[in-house]
Parts: C-alpha cells; structure tokens; sequence
C-alpha cells in the first residue's frame, strides 16, 4: 500500500506502512497531516489513512467501491483559546471601561497610582486581544478542522481590540 | 516517558507560556522570562506532533518579547530622565 503524505505544500511519498510509521516517530510527519492513499476521493489526516489501512490488512474480502471519506466536525485547540480569549475579553473590557470612568468622574489624576494600574491591565488586555487574534489566525490554517469558531474567536478579539482603540482615540482627542 | 510526549509537553507549555506572555509584557520583570522560556519551549517543541502550538507559541512569544523589550526601554527611558509617572506621583 503506498500513502502520500502533504506536509508545508509539498507532497511527501509515496511511503509503505512502515515507512510512515518511521517518518511518524522520527517526527519528520505527524498523524494530523493529511494523506492520500489509492481508493480514497479526498486528502483526510494520516491517522485515518493509517486506521483505514490496519482494516485493510485484517479484512479479505476486496475493498469497496471508494466513497468520500468523512472528516470528523470538529475545531482545533488554538480555535478553542482563541474563542476562549475573545468570551473572556467582553466582562473584562466592559469591567475595565467602567473602572475607569468611575476613576476620572471621581476626580483621580492620569498620575495616580489607581490609573496607571488601570491603563496597564488595558495594555495586558490588548496583548491577550492581539494573542486570540494570532492563534484564530493559525486554527484558520491548520487542515483537518472546522474554521467556525476559529473565525468567531478572531472576529471576537479584533472587535474588541479596535473597540478599545477607538476609545482610547476618542477620550485623547477629548483632553 | 517518550521523547515524542516530552516534546509534545513543550508545544503545549510554550503555547501557554505564549498567551501569558502576551499579557505578562506590562511588566517586563514578568513578561521577559516567561517569553522566552516559552520561545525555548517553542522550538524545541517544534518537530512534535502538536507543531501548531508549538509554532502557536514562538509567535506569540515573539510578539511578547519585542513589547516587553519597548516596555523596558521606554520605562528605562522615563525613569532615566526623571518623567516615569510612578516617580512622578510620589
């Protein structure tokens, strides 16, 4: 049985079962890459090719009539922290924003210990905004998984990172 | 342990280390040894078979690390020249 592995754009193969498994502990592949073999319609990931093919070799009647393969629905971990990071982020910003409005009614200056710690929990917000929005970036391209909440998870985090931006712009054209 | 499950260990600890440390940069004190124990972790944890978070966290680490290192520099800056604003309010 020869298996074609795609790894970084380039198809790798064609390798024997051992061969793969070699590659696989060596690193060179791994289980989430996706792979081809003959009778197969699509590109799935390696460890289906490799559990269809473990089937093939207990199985002696003939292989049937090649069918399009499923691949399981569901997201990546990265997708996951990333919708995470962007849910966290709503309590947190609307938190912070009320903060520091009841700070600058109440009179504390930019100065003030309160606000300047304030304005720093902001910029650790925005770090956390700007890291849900590279890891939805990545779940994005990561093959094999669903992009529905990697695609919400970065549009969450890029909402919020420009909402507070657009505040922070406002209340200094304001001063 | 396998050396496979170690590596895969640290894709997952870099990653982790990656989205603190994209919080962690405010204090550079903080934010420069978590990135790049985190950037360590990232590369030696590339050839796992998690290699998405391991790339996942050098990215984020990286990012982490240069605001860390504007922080400072600016804080550094600021303190030198006497207008840091906790000096300031003291």
């Amino acid at each position: 049985m020869e298996i074609y592995v795609a790894k970084d754009n380039q198809k790798l193969g064609p390798y024997d079962l051992e061969e793969v498994h070699h590659r696989m502990k060596a690193g060179a592949i791994s289980e989430t890459d996706l792979a081809w073999r003959e009778g197969l319609a699509n590109w799935i990931p390696l460890s289906q090719v490799l559990g269809l093919s473990s089937e093939a070799v207990h199985s002696s009647p003939p292989a049937p009539p090649p069918v399009e393969e499923a691949i399981p629905l569901r997201s990546s971990g990265l997708a996951k922290a990333a919708f995470t990071l962007g849910l966290v982020g709503i309590p947190f910003w609307i938190t912070i924003v009320i903060v520091a409005a009841i700070g600058s009614a109440s009179g504390f200056s930019e100065q003030s210990p309160m606000m300047i710690g304030t304005g720093l929990v902001m910029f650790g917000g925005m770090g956390g905004n700007i890291a849900g929005i590279v890891l939805g970036i990545i779940a994005l391209t990561q093959a094999g998984f669903t992009k529905g909440i990697a695609a919400a998870g970065l549009t969450l985090n890029a909402l919020e990172l420009l909402g507070i931006l657009s505040l922070m712009i406002i209340g200094m054209a304001m001063q | 342990m396998s050396e496979e499950a170690n590596e895969s260990r640290k894709a997952t600890a870099s990653l982790v280390l990656g989205i603190i440390g994209m919080i962690a940069w405010v204090i550079p004190l903080f934010g420069a040894p978590i990135n790049i124990t985190g950037l360590v972790m990232g590369i030696k944890g590339l050839k796992s078979p998690k290699r998405a978070s391991a790339v996942a966290g050098v990215v984020l680490c990286i990012i982490g690390l240069i605001f860390t290192v504007i922080n400072a520099v600016i804080g550094a800056y600021l303190g030198a020249t006497g207008q840091h604003p906790l000096l300031r309010s003291r």
